[in-house]
This record gives C-alpha cells, structure tokens and sequence, in this order.
C-alpha cells in the first residue's frame, strides 16, 4: 500500500457522511469529485436562500439607488 | 449743468461699485489638478488652499472671513427605488429619476453655513447639500420637489457612501488671510471631471469667488480593460470566455489524479 492510497482510506469514512453512494471500494477515487459536488450543492443552496431572505424578511432600508447613464 | 451733476454721480457710483468689488481677490489653488486610479487606489486627499488679496486702499473690510468650497463632481441621472411588501414579498414598487444630480459633493466650510450667511443668501448661492438643486423626473416633467422622501433617501445613501458630504469646520484659516481644507476623496468616487468653487464671504455676504478643477482618471492595465469592454465588446467578451476555459482547463491538469 504506498501513501497515497492510506491517505484515500483514511479520509474515505469522513467524506462518505456527505456522499453515501460514493463509499466502497470502487467509489474512493470519486470521493473528492462528488465532495466538491455537495459543495457545488451548498453554495448554490446558499447563494437561493440569500435571495429568499431578501424577499421575504423586511430590509434595513428600503430605498435603493441605482445609476442609468450619464457619467463619462 | 444737470447734466454735468448727473454725469458726476455716475462716474462716482461706478468707482465706488468697482472699487467695493475689486476690494479683495481671492486666490486657490489645489495640489494635484489629477488623481490617477490605480490598481492599488484606496482613495486620496487633495488639499485645497488659497489667500485673500486685500485693497490697501479700502480698510473699510478687513474680515474676519468665511469660506465655502463646494467640490462637484460628474453628473450622472440615477434612480431612487423605494421596496414595500406586496404579497408577502419585499419588491421595488416606486421610483423616482434625478437627472443628473453631482454623482459626488462636498460642502467644505470654516463655519456652519447658518452662521456665514442668511438662509437667503444660502438659497440663492446654492450653499449646502440642502440647496444643491436636485431635478426630478416625475410623469415626464422635470422639476425640484421640496419635503420629498426619495430626495431626502437619495441624499442620505450618497452620505452614507461618502459621496456626498458637508464638512461646516473643514476650512482653515492659517493666518487672517491664508487658508486650507482637504478634499477626501473615497475609493468609489466616480471618474471625470470634478469643478472646486470657492466662496469667499466677509459680514454674511459673499464678497468673491473663485473656481478650480481636477480630474480623476483610470490608468494602466485597468483603463485598458475599461476602454476594451467599452469599444471592443465581442472581442472582451471572447477573451474573458476564452480565459475561463483556460483557467478551468490549466486547473484540471494541475489536478489531475494519475
């Protein structure tokens, strides 16, 4: 066994909590690919739930200014 | 010999006019005329100063003097949007244009401006951010709209932005005469060209004036990017395109597990 596949066991159990169809054998070298999915998932979850919030909860101040021309 | 009397008092009236006009001269300068924005720009302070050339033949004024420059930068129309709750929701249902308000101001004074003049005075000179006229566009009609809430929110985002401000102690008076403020600049301030109006009053009234400007400019590699959005679109949008593929594609071979 040479380092670099210890190191794919070792963190094999940690990473599966995330991705259960990706534990086994056969599925450790798409551990970190299906990692960076969730991760993908989260961050788009997050960004989807900021927009929510901004929608729903009531902001710190109404009035907004935008500009639409006129500078050089 | 009505005529000849007439003629006189004229004569005098004119002397007397141009000398009061003429009794002080009122110089300013800045110590940058251009401010370069950099990749690095943070923001900058410009010092502004000036004297007051007194009449050695009108000792009638001798001061003490007050000073207001208003520091106005590029005019750009932008839109106040007011949010409110339709259907559980927070969207934007009102809005109100300003046509070409100063996209930065800066009101820099030795006193508050209620103390250096009237509120007529004030009014007429377009002292203060209060004065600064703001056109609105309302059902395609342009006008100045007083008490009105998109104006007062207007006003305070750019305060709070720190384009728009009014500074009643920022002017000093190193000798009677020999003054200085400095004008800060905030990293977002806008580029183009900015006008410096002094004003010089004496007893509540203005007594001289004088204007100054100054550019703000982008340069190097980011007035490049700038100019290449602005007048070669397809082709930025190519290679910005093309640069994330490379980046994505270079990271895939960095990462590449063998």
């Amino acid at each position: 066994m040479d380092d670099a596949q210890a190191h794919r066991e070792a963190v094999a159990p940690a990473s599966s909590a995330g991705a259960p169809s990706a534990s086994g054998a056969a599925g450790v070298p798409r551990q970190p690919r299906s990692y960076l999915w969730l991760l993908l998932g989260l961050l788009v979850l997050s960004v989807g739930l900021r927009f929510a919030g901004q929608l729903v909860l009531q902001p710190d101040d109404p009035y907004s200014i935008r500009v639409i021309g006129g500078a050089p | 010999m009505r005529s000849v009397l007439a003629t006189g008092l004229i004569l005098t009236s004119l002397i007397v006019c141009t000398g009061q006009a003429a009794a002080e001269r009122l110089i300013a300068s800045l110590t940058n005329q251009s401010v370069l924005i950099t990749s690095n720009y943070t923001g900058v302070e410009l010092v502004l100063f000036g004297t007051v050339e007194r009449d050695a033949a009108d000792p009638m004024r001798s001061g003490p003097y007050d000073i207001v420059a208003t520091v106005t930068g590029p005019r750009e129309s932008i839109r106040t949007r007011r949010k409110q709750r339709v259907l559980g929701i927070w969207v934007n249902t009102q809005a109100r244009t300003f046509i070409d308000p100063p996209a930065y101001l800066a009101v820099l004074a030795s006193r508050p401006l209620e103390a250096i003049t009237n509120a007529e005075n004030r009014r007429r000179l377009q002292l203060g951010i209060a004065h600064t006229p703001l056109p609105e566009l309302i059902h395609n009609d342009i006008g100045e709209v007083s008490n009105d809430p998109f104006r007062a929110a207007f006003i305070q985002i750019m305060r709070e932005r720190d384009l728009y401000s009014e500074e009643p102690n920022a002017v000093s008076f190193l000798t009677p005469t020999l003054f200085r403020t400095t004008i800060v600049l905030p990293a977002q301030v806008p580029t183009g060209n900015y006008t410096v109006n002094v004003k010089l009053f004496e007893g509540g009234n203005m007594v001289a004036h004088t204007d100054s400007a100054f550019e703000i400019v982008k340069v190097g590699f980011e007035q490049f990017v700038v100019n290449a959005a602005r007048d070669h679109g397809l082709l930025y949008g190519f290679a910005t395109a093309l640069m994330a593929l490379m980046t994505g594609w270079i990271a895939s071979v960095a990462f590449r597990r063998d």
